[in-house]
């Protein structure tokens, strides 16, 4: 039962910052490993407004979302735009994805330095539930939290103008571009959608576990495993596909070695690209 | 040998490991437009059979069985490619952006096996691994013979690639890689060629990782970072894909450039990590070939003849 709560809390992370990664990799048309660096910049943002300005924590974390959005939007400018101009296609983009990776971790071993980092938080029993589950109250908030942000962006996606158009613009490129869709706008709201999805995730993991500057990476496995899982660009597909894969990477900690929870997620993975690579709610192949 | 004499042979000698390396990811990437981000994985397999095969018996980890060199090398290379055909058969086919993701898993999932399995890695402790032939070469001589030994690897590696390339069989590679319908159109089962290439680029980053291992004579999980595939992809992209001599250019310049950050250090502000700043440059280096100059320096020399 433990396990199971562990993997719903693994798996609420992962679905809040799969859903930036779907949308980004559908509308963008390529594969981010930057998307890692975000994470990272999202955690130690809010942790800088929080330890060392001394901010409440939801005044950090949105603070800290506006800075990764603008950051993200920034990158887009000097790098990916020019490259969509010139019709770089999916290797390219996703190349200079991986050299961001290695610059924005870089750039946070630099600003941060490499020693662990923690939230200031006083330190709180776990709560103890029937069956002898132990959760903490950092892990219901991130449970609510994200509960909460997941009904947001589902408003977001479903009611607002925009919103459609990232929807449209995801299914089909090529339709929305023909049906007077201005691209490059539902570019600059995905990175903003992005900005949120993954600052929010790199929070919740730096508040379950620790910040380190790797933290990013090691997530980034798990978050395309649910983004491919989900069926790439479906919002709904990758908040499913984050909670299987939180479920099942947990799970089989009870009878693997819990080092080999990456390795879960690679094999859905894999098994889910060779058996249905348009996902579980895909439509054909 | 110590002191610059040293350092310049320990230079050389790690040069010409990535070198072997960057012909591997050649054959892959280069000649045939395989994308692969699994080389570390590979590299450390290589590495990791090689030190299991030519050491004495252990009781701390696999092996050794005392195999003499040049055959520990060989079935590190076998094996190498063996793990490469079994990943390959059911991922071959597919589209370019899923297979990089499903090789740079690849290549994770192997070194999580190495810094879990203690009892036959040794885990993140590490491995010894023996010096060939230190019972003949004097010690002070030493790093000079096997930088000797890794050059003459490099060069019969670099001529047997070049007939490969040249070939009927290295044609079609090409094809493949500018026009995959073109292949198919004439009848070339692209698959089953793309999983020839993906074995036999294998089979030399196993090769590298054995020369490596008995370069370093101790090998970790930390040395076989994703990093290290990075680094391969930046020798090959600047040294430019397709060009032997550009790729060994490119990883001698790439080494260079990442030991010369070394004396850096007597110039950043106390408390500034090589470490990191090496992550940075290799990353803007990614970013930057693509932005300004995706054929690399040298680019690929055209086959047909130059007044054509």
């Amino acid at each position: 039962m433990q396990l199971l709560a562990n993997g719903i809390i693994m798996g609420a992370i992962i679905s809040v910052g799969a859903v930036g990664l779907t949308l980004v990799s559908r509308i963008l048309h390529f594969f981010y490993f930057g998307y890692a660096g975000m994470l990272v910049f999202g955690a130690y943002f809010t942790l800088t407004f929080f330890n060392f300005v001394e901010l409440p924590l939801v005044v950090s974390l949105l603070l800290s979302i506006g800075l990764l959005a603008a950051l993200a939007i920034a990158i887009d400018r000097l790098t990916f735009k020019s490259l969509r101009s010139r019709g770089t296609g999916p290797f390219g983009m996703m190349v200079v994805g991986i050299g961001l990776e290695l610059l924005l971790r870089s750039s946070v071993r630099l600003i941060w330095g490499s020693d662990v980092m923690r939230f200031e938080l006083p330190i709180k029993r776990a709560l103890v539930f029937p069956f002898d589950v132990r959760i903490t109250t950092n892990q219901l908030i991130i449970i609510g939290a994200s509960l909460l942000l997941m009904y947001l962006l589902h408003l977001f996606l479903d009611m607002t103008k925009i919103g459609k158009a990232m929807r449209a613009t995801a299914d089909n490129i090529e339709l929305a571009k023909v049906k007077g869709i201005d691209t490059e706008k539902v570019i600059m709201w995905t990175w903003g959608l992005a900005a949120i999805s993954a600052g929010a995730a790199g929070f919740f993991l730096a508040l379950d576990t620790r910040l380190v500057p790797i933290m990013g990476w090691k997530l980034l496995l798990p978050l395309f495993a649910a983004v491919i899982l989900g069926g790439v660009g479906n919002p709904y597909g990758a908040v499913v596909g984050g909670m299987v894969i939180g479920l099942s990477q947990e799970i089989s900690a009870g009878f693997m070695a819990p080092s080999y929870k990456p390795a879960v997620a690679f094999v859905i993975m894999t098994l889910t690209l060779l058996v249905k690579p348009s996902g579980l709610f895909g439509r054909g192949g | 040998m110590s002191g610059p004499a040293g350092f310049l042979i320990f230079f050389l000698t790690y040069a010409v490991v990535y070198a072997i390396l960057a012909i591997g990811l050649n054959i892959q990437w280069g000649f045939t437009g395989l994308v692969n981000f699994g080389v570390a994985g590979f590299f450390a397999v290589g590495a990791y059979v090689s030190a299991f095969m030519s050491g004495s018996p252990s009781p701390y980890h696999l092996g050794g069985f005392g195999i003499p060199f040049p055959f520990a090398l060989l079935i590190a290379m076998v094996v190498s490619g063996l793990f490469a055909l079994i990943l390959g058969i059911p991922v071959i086919r597919l589209r370019e952006d899923y297979l990089a993701i499903v090789t740079i898993g690849f290549a994770e999932i192997v070194r999580l096996i190495i810094v879990s399995e203690r009892n036959i890695t040794k885990g993140p402790y590490g491995m010894g691994v023996i010096k060939p032939y230190k019972e003949v070469i004097s010690s002070p001589m030493y790093g000079l013979f096997y930088l000797g030994i890794s050059l003459a690897i490099l060069a019969i590696l670099y001529l047997a690639i070049a007939r490969v390339v040249g070939s009927p069989w290295g044609r079609v590679l090409r094809t493949i890689r500018e026009d995959e319908r073109v292949a198919l159109v004439l009848g070339k089962n692209v698959n089953w060629f793309k999983l020839q290439v993906l074995v036999l680029g294998s089979m030399v980053f196993g090769l590298g990782g054995a020369v490596f291992a008995h370069f370093f004579n101790f090998i970790t999980p930390n040395h076989f970072l994703p990093m290290e595939t990075f680094l391969v992809w930046v020798m090959v992209m600047a040294g430019g894909s397709g060009n032997n001599l550009g790729v060994i250019i490119g990883a001698v310049a790439v080494r260079g450039l990442w030991e010369g950050m070394m004396f850096l250090s007597d110039v950043l502000p106390q408390g500034v990590q090589i470490g990191a700043v090496r992550l940075g440059v290799i990353g803007l280096l990614l970013i930057l070939v693509i932005m300004l100059k995706p054929e690399g320096i040298l680019g690929e020399r055209k086959t047909a003849s130059d007044i054509l």
